[in-house]
């Protein structure tokens, strides 16, 4: 069993001192790890990637982090991904990163992905410059996931983004601002790049539980839509944790469970 | 699920076909016409719009059809049974009657693979909303055709070809709120000489409905300047007017005179954080400041873009409607101190709106307890 935690948009700014390390504090025994789906900041300004980078400090679990849009409002993307890594975070922007749980190995790709639309009413790369540089950069950065999903030598993928990867998680957005949400070739990656699960953040009206064309399932991470500090998820497959708690606690009970079935 | 609708749309097709090849003009109306057009698909009967002179030939050709009339007491329509499916034949729906200009509105579409005239989408809302009342007025029912169609549809037309119907204008209403349908421009807030009306003058005339191509009247005569009008209004919110204005006052923004256009007011404090980016950010903010003389929505649009770009709320999620001078900001923030930031940047923008503040906070970041945990396949 694989326990992920997971929130986005948790907009950090310099008066929220003091507001997230109880939530890593309390997921100590809950998580094996916590993913970050963007938007840590509210503004993109170093300081406020300290007070993000001194509220992940002290984390008993891996934190594994996407930056969002808010987090390249002030041009300095480069310097918050030195500080937060410096905290011990890994900042992920089209690689990947992987993680030992109990002998399964657990990797995550990430990217911030980008905007342009869903299939069928998406952006294309035609037109004015800008648009096509628009259109553009929400396809590199989908393959820039591809490749991450890719490289990573594990037994479980999770593919972490900022913008969402299918329409189902914006239910609850305006439909006029979808192509601004998310864009259909991160779900492209998400399923050739064999993800068992997708996190975005991004639309905090949206909604959490989607999942892509390759069935793959997309949760919408972000504070607002989750209500809660962060999101739990379990993915099933054994580890050598689940093995020893299993000795420690069912044993007994399996003792039960087999007598009376004996003939 | 599927078996009834498709007995339906056999009869919808053999009446169609039937109409077709007796010249008579006809449209499909009612809940399938909102099929053809993107609704969801009834399940109970099949109307069709026929001119009351056209009726009686109607029936005839259908009844040589095979099809079974009946004659009901109403006197708008009359029904006719294709075995088991009920199909209408209404020459005067809520109370109008159907006329030659009303189905040559119609459009030719292709409805289960067979073309005909489908009515007009804004005749189909008219009537549809003028048959609202106080016992049918499932506004369940409505919302999901309106977004069905909405973009096919002339509001505003709608809008004056049902004002008398209270029920009509709360639907239009709701619709509105949920930013389905654009806000109306024959309100009281239409300023003179922008009247929609005007646009629309020919096809009132050509369907002779009766109303005047002048109907949203200008609400102040030319010369009172309309700066006049929001002072008015302003002094109404310091009097306490606004709707739900709470215990806030520093937030509701009754300044009774109006800023000159495009000139902003005082500097925008800085945020206190003092760095050179923020600061900037700021003074490019104060500049983008809105012309406060514009048009409502578009004034809401600006202070949409204005909360995201300025540096000391950069939300951008909040959902900014100005109706009637007022501004009305609603959605969530983090912190308190950004709630109050909406505030002030939307005072300095705007200034001479009051403010209405429906920002609330998204509640701590903090750990709150033990989560539900989902098990992912």
């Amino acid at each position: 069993m694989i326990r992920i935690a997971a929130v986005g948009d948790i907009h950090l700014g310099t008066d929220s001192a003091g507001t997230f390390a109880p939530v890593l504090r309390d997921l100590v025994g809950r998580a094996d790890v916590l993913l970050l789906a963007g938007d840590l900041t509210q503004h993109g300004r170093p300081e406020e990637a300290e007070v993000v980078a001194a509220e992940i400090a002290r984390a008993e679990i891996p934190v594994v982090a996407v930056l969002g849009n808010h987090d390249y409002h002030g041009d300095a993307e480069e310097e918050i991904t030195a500080i937060l890594t410096a905290a011990g975070a890994t900042v992920l922007e089209g690689a990947g990163t992987v993680h030992d749980i109990g002998g399964v190995r657990l990797g995550v790709a990430g990217v911030k992905g980008f905007g342009g639309g869903f299939a069928g009413a998406s952006g294309s790369d035609f037109g004015e410059p800008l648009m096509k540089a628009f259109v553009r950069h929400a396809r590199d950065v989908a393959n820039n996931l591809l490749f991450a999903l890719e490289e990573l030598d594990c037994d479980i993928r999770v593919a972490l983004t900022h913008y969402a990867p299918v329409p189902d998680t914006l239910i609850g957005e305006r439909a006029e601002i979808y192509p601004f949400l998310g864009s259909y070739h991160l779900a492209e990656a998400v399923d050739a790049g064999g993800a068992e699960l997708a996190l975005h953040g991004h639309a905090h009206a949206g909604s959490e539980r989607g999942s892509t064309a390759g069935g793959v399932p997309v949760r919408n991470v972000a504070r607002p839509v989750i209500g809660k500090a962060c999101a739990l998820y379990e993915i099933g497959v054994r580890t050598a944790i689940d093995a020893e708690r299993a000795e420690v606690r069912t044993s007994p009970h399996s003792a039960d469970l087999v007598t009376p079935v004996t003939p | 699920m599927e078996d009834a609708p498709r007995g339906l749309r056999e009869s919808l097709k053999r009446v169609a076909v039937t109409l077709k090849e007796a010249d008579i003009p006809f449209a499909l109306g009612g809940s399938y016409a909102c099929w053809a057009r993107g609704g969801p698909e009834p399940v109970h009967d099949v109307d069709f719009m026929l001119r009351e002179e056209d009726v009686a030939r109607a029936v005839s050709v259908l009844a040589a059809a095979g099809l079974r009339s009946v004659d009901p007491p109403e006197d708008w329509l009359t029904k006719v049974f294709d075995g088991e499916v009920l199909v209408d034949l209404i020459h005067h729906p809520v109370g109008r009657a159907v006329t030659g200009e009303m189905l040559e509105r119609s459009s030719e579409m292709s409805v289960d693979s067979v073309r005909m005239p489908v009515l007009d989408a804004t005749d189909w809302f008219e009537m549809t909303l003028l048959a609202l009342e106080e016992r049918y007025c499932d506004l369940a029912r409505v919302l999901p055709m309106i977004r069905a169609m909405r973009e096919q549809v002339d509001w505003d037309q709608v809008r004056r070809a049902t004002a008398a119907s209270p029920f009509a204008e709360a639907a239009l209403l709701v619709a509105t709120r949920l930013s389905l349908i654009p806000p109306g421009d024959g309100l009281a807030s239409t300023p003179p000489g922008r009247n929609g009306a005007n646009r629309k003058a020919g096809r009132i005339a050509a369907t002779g409905t009766g109303v005047s191509p002048h109907s949203p009247a200008p609400t102040s005569p030319p010369g009172t300047a309309e700066p006049a009008i929001v002072a008015g209004r302003a002094d109404t919110a310091a009097d306490g007017g606004v709707p739900g204005a709470d215990s806030r006052p520093e937030e509701r923004v009754a300044t009774a005179g109006r800023s000159v256009a495009g000139q902003p007011s005082a500097g925008a404090p800085g945020s206190g954080s003092g760095s050179a980016g923020s600061g900037a950010g700021a003074s490019q903010a104060a500049r983008r400041a809105v012309d406060p003389a514009e048009a409502d929505e578009y004034l809401a649009g600006d202070l949409h873009e204005l909360l995201a770009e300025d540096p000391r709320v950069a939300e951008l999620g909040l959902e900014v409607a100005v109706r009637e001078g007022y501004v009305l900001v609603e959605g969530e923030v983090a912190t308190d101190a950004r709630r109050r930031a909406v505030a002030q940047v939307i005072a300095e923008a705007a200034p001479g709106h009051p403010v209405r503040n429906d920002v609330t906070i998204t509640g701590r970041t903090t750990a709150d307890g033990p989560a539900n945990v989902e098990t992912i396949q």
